[in-house]
């Protein structure tokens, strides 16, 4: 339940970053401003009276009661400034927000030519919080991550108080290891013990990095709070289900979970998907179509059910959503091993180790995977250097694992059947 | 007070009608209309007459603020022009006088909420007379300033930029919690500005005064010299000096 870190257009159109209050009326001086404004334009027919009541009904969110104005400006745009003109259009014709599908990673070269764009703009905007959170997952998609780390250093100072800021900033300090940081960065926010999407984060991040979490108590008083909508919930719920889980209260969790979906969004479908896997008895297909990037949970869904191809493709779209991130990787690559896809499998790997490089999941997957297709040098080199002693529990024996196939591959049977005696002595590829 | 609309004559009359009895009055010197009136009026507005108005209304606004007289309600139609070429502020209806109870003090926005700076409509209302009062006068100053070359105040522009949930009507959360998204806003904003303004030097002049005069935190609002000179963080000094050296330049073509 970690907090996704997508560019901030998307975010904005997943519609993650409202907080919501019933809209003010307008008070009465403005009502009477904007009369005034009015009785002189209709006295006055001109571009600059127009303009004047145009700007001033803007603000308080009232154009559309003055359409005589727009189509006077729109009717004349010759004498009028084209920033006006293009307010007057939005004006008239309002445009719906809506979110891109997701489309492939950039190719570095774009990627670096959008680095460089944002740098020249920061020139002029040093203060601009959201665009240092923007260089930052740049940064990141190249590869770059001290540079996207000082980047969301100064990002975390200009806006210590801005969900969007917060939420990315734990989310990339978590992917660095350091855990204590995210913490920290999401603590100090002014609405920490408030916000429920930092409130779930709080608790997400802390149980991702085995801390107990500060904001529990707070979090299950703000879930309860009737004024707080589905959406806004969502991962708030999610999050608190999952505390539940971890201490063995499965009814409990699964109530919470099962609220959590009355209005989800990706990353909370996705968690309910994993608890499903867990402890069963929370049915979420039905749930999934009308949430938008869901891909994770269609993606282990289909993996349960067989469904390899479609699998892979969700995995595809999990992987172009959360570029950076290890699980979507480790998981379409396994499913193309699975059906000995092996080139997508390395193409997806070597991707995902440059923007996570010495991830020994990723080495051994990438070394399983080259091995298998019987670039057996590629995968002697991929693996060297690594050592089981490094790893502990189930990595440790993957590691192992690949390290017999490799062996095998490699014409030399016997040391891969020897590979426990190996791990014992800690014998590594040389 | 020259660049300010003072009144010339006050008093009282008695009105015979039996409705209103007697009726307080200020006679001030005739406008020809308002800057809006100006623009619509002449065939084509020289850049030379609109730097002259900027400099006459921050000149207009620097008098106020060295006699402890913040406006609070600079728009453009309480900017009336004179024989064509002279631009005064006028309309202290809404004014603040630092230290004088003032009657629309206790008020979150004393004047046009259609104007205001952000922080003022987010409900972020600093104690300090100077950071509040003359920090909305340097804000509108600098709004001036867009209107005249985009037909909008900036925090229309603004808000042209911000997405709707961070509009403040529907903001449930703080103005620092909104801020970076005001900001980011605020950066577009003054992009549009500056490609609505012709010539690199004048463009770059601009640009440079509205993104000190209109800054989202008014903390930060202001010719940042005055910091390090000890000048009153908010002072126009600088502005009147610069928006005149612009007109000139202007009024004898060597302005690029």
């Amino acid at each position: 339940m970690v907090p996704r870190w997508r560019d901030h257009k998307t975010t904005l159109a997943l519609r993650e970053l409202s907080n919501a209050k019933a809209k003010s009326p307008i008070s009465a001086d403005d009502t009477a401003a904007l009369a005034q404004r009015a009785s002189e334009w209709h006295n006055n027919t001109t571009i600059w009276h127009a303009a004047d009541l145009l700007s001033s009904a803007y603000v308080v969110g009232v154009p559309d009661h003055y359409m005589d104005a727009i189509d006077f400006i729109l009717a004349h745009p010759e004498g009028a400034p084209a920033p006006l003109v293009d307010l007057a259009k939005k004006a008239a014709i309002p445009v719906e927000r809506e979110l891109a599908d997701v489309h492939q990673v950039d190719e570095e070269e774009e990627i670096r030519r959008r680095i460089h764009n944002a740098r020249a703009r920061l020139r002029d905007e040093p203060r601009n919080a959201i665009l240092w959170v923007e260089l930052s997952r740049m940064y990141m998609l190249v590869g770059e991550s001290i540079r996207a780390l000082r980047s969301m250093e100064v990002a975390a100072q200009l806006g210590a108080d801005s969900r969007v800021v917060v939420r990315s900033a734990a989310r990339l300090f978590l992917h660095e290891r350091d855990s204590s940081r995210a913490l920290q960065v999401i603590r100090r926010a002014s609405g920490a013990k408030t916000d429920p999407w930092l409130l779930a984060a709080e608790i997400a991040v802390a149980s991702a990095s085995n801390s107990p979490p500060l904001l529990a108590k707070a979090g299950r008083l703000r879930n309860d709070d009737t004024n707080l909508s589905e959406f806004e919930r969502t991962e708030l719920s999610s999050a608190l289900a999952t505390l539940e889980l971890e201490s063995g209260k499965d009814r409990k969790a699964r109530q919470l979970f099962r609220r959590s979906l009355s209005a989800p969004n990706e990353n909370s479908v996705a968690q309910v998907e994993w608890a499903n896997r867990q402890i069963g008895g929370l049915e979420i297909q039905g749930n999934l179509f009308h949430v938008p990037r869901s891909f994770e949970a269609s993606a282990q869904i289909c993996l349960s059910n067989g469904e390899w191809r479609r699998a892979i493709e969700y995995g595809e779209n999990w992987l172009r959503d959360q570029p950076f991130s290890k699980s979507p990787a480790t998981f379409t690559s396994y499913v193309s091993s699975l059906i000995e896809e092996y080139k997508r499998s390395i193409g997806i790997l070597r991707t995902s180790l440059k923007l996570n490089p010495g991830d020994s999941l990723l080495i051994n997957n990438l070394a399983f995977a080259l091995a298998s297709s019987g670039d057996v040098n590629e995968a002697t080199k991929i693996l060297r250097g690594t050592d089981y002693k490094k790893s502990t529990g189930t990595r440790a024996i993957t590691l192992s694992a690949t390290h017999g196939l490799v062996f095998f591959r490699a014409g030399m049977p016997e040391l891969g059947r020897e590979l426990p005696t190996c791990n014992r002595k800690g014998y590594r590829l040389r | 007070m020259d660049r300010v609309v003072i009144a010339i004559e006050d008093g009282s009359i008695k009105v015979e009608d039996g409705v209103f009895g007697t009726v307080n009055y200020l006679i001030f010197e005739e406008a020809d209309g308002d800057v809006r009136s100006h623009l619509a009026i002449a065939q084509k507005v020289e850049l030379a007459w609109i730097l002259r108005c900027l400099h006459h209304l921050a000149t207009g606004v620097y008098q106020l603020h060295s006699a402890d007289v913040a406006h609070q309600d600079l728009k453009p139609s309480n900017i009336l022009v004179f024989g064509g070429a002279t631009s005064k502020v006028a309309d202290l209806g809404c004014a603040s006088v630092k230290g004088v109870p003032c009657p629309r003090d206790g008020l979150e926005i004393a004047g046009d909420g259609t104007y205001a700076p952000p922080e003022l409509l987010y409900h972020y209302n600093d104690p300090d007379w100077s950071r509040r009062r003359q920090a909305c006068d340097e804000y509108h100053v600098g709004s001036m300033v867009v209107f005249f070359f985009c037909g909008l105040g900036m925090t229309a522009m603004i808000l042209k930029h911000l997405p709707p949930e961070h509009h403040f009507p529907v903001w449930a959360g703080t103005y620092t919690q909104v801020l970076p998204e005001v900001r980011n806003a605020f950066g577009k904003a003054v992009r549009e500005f500056e490609n609505s303004v012709s010539g690199m030097q004048l463009k770059a002049a601009l640009r440079e005064a509205v993104t000190q005069l209109c800054d989202p935190d008014p903390l930060l609002r202001g010719h940042p010299a005055n910091r390090i000179t000890g000048a009153s963080q908010y002072s126009l000094e600088r502005y009147v000096a610069s928006f005149n050296l612009l007109a000139q330049r202007a009024e004898i073509g060597i302005l690029s």
